[in-house]
């Protein structure tokens, strides 16, 4: 299968008074065409970065240092702001995180759905683009007819559906998802991911999901790659990646997350704080919070490799 | 329903709250009604020493306006909250100002105190005064209650002493205490303390206040309540002050209740709370300010300033929703140790029932203010009774990409300030019939210590 993303050693730092903040360094992600490819880690772990800098809509000081991003055959990394803007939106959509606030307050939704078809297909006429609007709420479970509502008129639920809908506005082939549902209620959130599934299916839509939430991968990814530190640590199919997680920190990671089922037990965490990215550790990241630390470890970074497990990789030199 | 027994150490009576709503200028014409948001619809629970007691439910359900009612940080509508026994809700009623002389269809006003007190006075409370038998009768005079400023060293409610004997259209005044205690007297007091209303000359007696009656938890003893009471909010991001360093934050409750004698122990106690949360040295966090932590670090400054005082009981409101879930376990394990080390006990509010059956030891499951389903959290997770509850626990995500969530139900809460009739989720119901749309199910109790409110199982 062609891989309609991937990146080639994404390497984005962020500048600050104190140096170079190495928020994702030496990414290879990839993701083919119809799949769906779920990025996992903690806060600070880079994950946003990755995909803002797939947009290349990084905050001021961010700056990619380094690799490729190639989707559907070019690079994005060389490209230029007017060209990139032809990509944005037709050919790569995000959802934000935050349903609560990703939306204009003072704009009707529908409007906003509208300006976003308008300015990327200039040639559709107003009345089409709003039929338009009608149809991709209907599209996501939204009475057509609450395209005139403001987005305080919503309920979390539909804010995130709504946000969905104006990501679909410009037939977008390549989806991503930041944080999907984490603000929701489980209910709610049940519901938004059986509709991103949907979605998918109906539409033939690939996908980046990002969440520190690894329930949310499990159930709308195949692929999951677990970031630590600016790196990909883990990288799978899903079925693996949760059955028999390779990595010390993916581990820990599923340990501490509550299951329903079962006694009623203390749960159990990752200890330690996640790292200082200005000052990463030396050689592998995950060395200071590691339970199975060697001393190769602190000397060798170890790569992104095979695990003996058919395309299941680890960065671990437990597996070496 | 739930048994008046001191082994609890914090107790609610049907406790309700309603914000009212602002109207618009074309319904106030059309309306009269005064709408309201029903947060809290009463909801009657009790909290055992020692115990971690969840409240759970999707947002809207009112958990968190029943924690912030627990805690007095917002007065209730309606119904009874009681702190070891005590009363603690009366202080916040009303008090009845001058009436003048009352004929057949005089207003009475009520005056002195905030609108949601004043809607908290019922035509039951002015007659329990003594007041309808007046207004009904052709003569009707109704008492004054004049409130003097006195003595201000009797804090506590006052009690009320008959004193003589007063006609038509006297005055009566409560003196010697404090403004603040004669906000609690309640109209019912007066006719309680022997002022016989109902004696052939329908007389009202003079109030004066000199004992005191020290079981009654006045306003002025909020403060000595709220060392006993504390919140953890849900935000860490928001809740501490970002210009107040980490000893201030934590220092703060400990010189608002003056509790320390001098500096040096102010900072011994800052310290002891610092490591009971694992903020270790705690040298290296005290003269560092909010922003300079991460989002776990905050949240354990939280709660290490919320147990600072040593309280009996903790508010913990969604404590670790905002936080990653490697970081959740720390926190939540971090509680469940100074539950046992103190023994405090713990309201912990969550919408995630897979947190709340490991943390809790019993559960409350709420929806549009009402309580559905109440039991001990492995028998109400493990056999779950009410749908809405059975919903719930099907929406709580796997990590094991073989156990999608299968069909969730359908819609959201519908608004608080139309509740459905009949009971609360038959909009959302999968087994819901007509009964359902007529009749509130009431709570009750199916298994021993297991409380559910639906008609499948009455």
């Amino acid at each position: 299968m062609p891989a309609i993303l991937e990146t080639q050693n994404l390497t984005t730092n962020y500048r600050t008074m104190r140096g170079w903040v190495r928020a994702a360094e030496g990414v290879n992600i990839r993701v083919e065409k119809g799949e769906a490819l779920g990025l996992a880690g903690e806060s600070g772990c880079g994950k946003t970065t990755v995909a803002m800098s797939i947009l290349k809509i990084l905050p001021q000081g961010g700056t990619i240092r380094g690799g490729k991003i190639i989707f559907d055959g070019t690079d994005l990394v060389p490209l230029s702001e007017n060209e990139m803007r032809k990509i944005r939106w037709k050919g790569i959509a995000i959802v934000f995180q935050g349903a609560m606030n990703a939306m204009n307050p003072v704009l009707k939704v529908g409007d906003q759905i509208v300006e976003a078809i308008r300015t990327h297909e200039p040639d559709v006429s107003s009345k089409e683009s709003w039929e338009r609007a009608r149809k991709l709420f209907e599209l996501v479970g939204i009475d057509p007819e609450r395209v005139d509502n403001y987005p305080h008129e919503f309920s979390g639920g539909m804010r995130q559906r709504a946000l969905i809908a104006m990501a679909l506005a410009a037939n977008p082939k390549f989806l991503i998802g930041d944080e999907p549902g984490t603000a929701l209620d489980v209910i709610v959130q049940a519901q938004t991911l059986k509709l991103m599934r949907d979605l998918r299916e109906r539409l033939g839509l690939s996908m980046l999901v990002i969440s520190h939430d690894l329930s949310i991968l499990a159930e709308t990814c195949e692929k999951i790659a677990i970031m630590y530190a600016g790196r990909i640590v883990e990288y799978g199919d899903a079925e693996s990646v949760f059955k028999e997680p390779l990595h010390p920190y993916t581990q820990g990671l599923l340990k501490a997350f509550p299951s329903i089922k079962g006694e009623r037990i203390r749960l159990t965490s990752i200890p330690g704080q996640p790292p200082d990215l200005l000052r990463p550790p030396p050689a592998c990241r995950f060395n200071p919070r590691c339970p199975y630390v060697m001393d190769i470890c602190k000397k060798v970074d170890p790569p992104l490799g095979k695990s003996g497990r058919g395309d299941h990789l680890v960065a671990c030199h437990l597996y070496d | 329903m739930v048994e008046l027994s001191e082994e609890y150490l914090i107790r609610v009576e049907n406790l309700k709250k309603h914000f009212p709503l602002k109207k618009g200028f074309f319904q106030t014409l059309l309306s009269k009604d005064e709408l309201t948001v029903k947060a809290v619809d009463g909801i009657s629970f009790g909290l055992r020493k020692g115990e971690i007691f969840g409240l759970a439910g999707e947002s809207g359900s009112g958990k968190t306006t029943t924690g912030r009612l627990l805690v007095k940080l917002t007065d209730p509508t309606e119904g009874a909250v009681y702190f070891e026994g005590k009363d603690i809700t009366l202080a916040l009623r009303p008090k009845l100002k001058t009436l003048g002389k009352v004929t057949k269809g005089t207003v009475c006003l009520v005056a002195g105190c905030g609108r949601e007190a004043k809607k908290s006075i019922s035509p039951t409370d002015v007659s329990r005064a003594g007041i309808e038998a007046s207004v009904s009768s052709e003569k009707a005079y109704l008492c004054t209650i004049h409130f003097k400023e006195v003595k201000k060293k009797l804090t506590a409610r006052p009690r009320l002493k008959t004193v003589g004997k007063i006609g038509h259209g006297a005055k009566c005044s409560i003196v010697g205490c404090s403004r603040l205690a004669k906000k609690s007297v309640l109209p019912q007091d007066i006719s309680d303390s022997g002022a016989q209303t109902n004696s052939s000359n329908g007389y009202l007696c003079n109030v004066h206040f000199k004992e005191v009656e020290k079981n009654l938890y006045g306003w002025r003893n909020l403060k000595d309540l709220r060392r006993m009471m504390q919140i953890v909010f849900q935000d860490p991001f928001e809740s501490l002050d970002p210009r107040m360093t980490i000893k201030e934050i934590v220092a703060e409750p400990v010189r608002v209740q003056k509790v320390a004698k001098n500096e040096a122990e102010v900072e011994a106690r800052v310290k002891a709370a610092m490591s009971d949360v694992e903020l270790v040295p705690p040298e290296n966090f005290l003269y560092r300010f909010p922003h300079e932590l991460s989002g776990g670090q905050r949240q354990r400054v939280a709660v290490a300033r919320a147990f600072v005082l040593d309280p009996k009981f903790v508010v913990a409101d969604e404590p670790v929703s905002m936080l990653d879930v490697s970081i959740r376990a720390e926190i939540l394990n971090l509680m469940v140790d100074l539950v046992e080390k103190k023994g405090t006990s713990i309201i912990f509010i969550t919408h995630d029932l897979a947190v709340a059956k490991h943390i809790c030891d019993r559960i409350a499951v709420m929806y549009l203010g009402k309580v559905m389903e109440m039991s001990d959290s492995a028998n109400l997770i493990d056999a779950p009774l009410h749908p809405y509850t059975q919903a719930l626990i099907a929406a709580v995500p796997s990590v094991d990409p073989g156990q999608r969530r299968g069909d969730v139900i359908s819609g959201e809460i519908p608004s608080p300030v139309y509740p459905p009739p009949g009971c609360r989720f038959n909009t959302r119901c999968p087994y819901a019939h007509t009964r359902c749309t007529l009749e509130e199910p009431p709570l009750l109790e199916v298994e021993k210590g297991h409380f559910v409110a639906c008609h499948l199982y009455t």
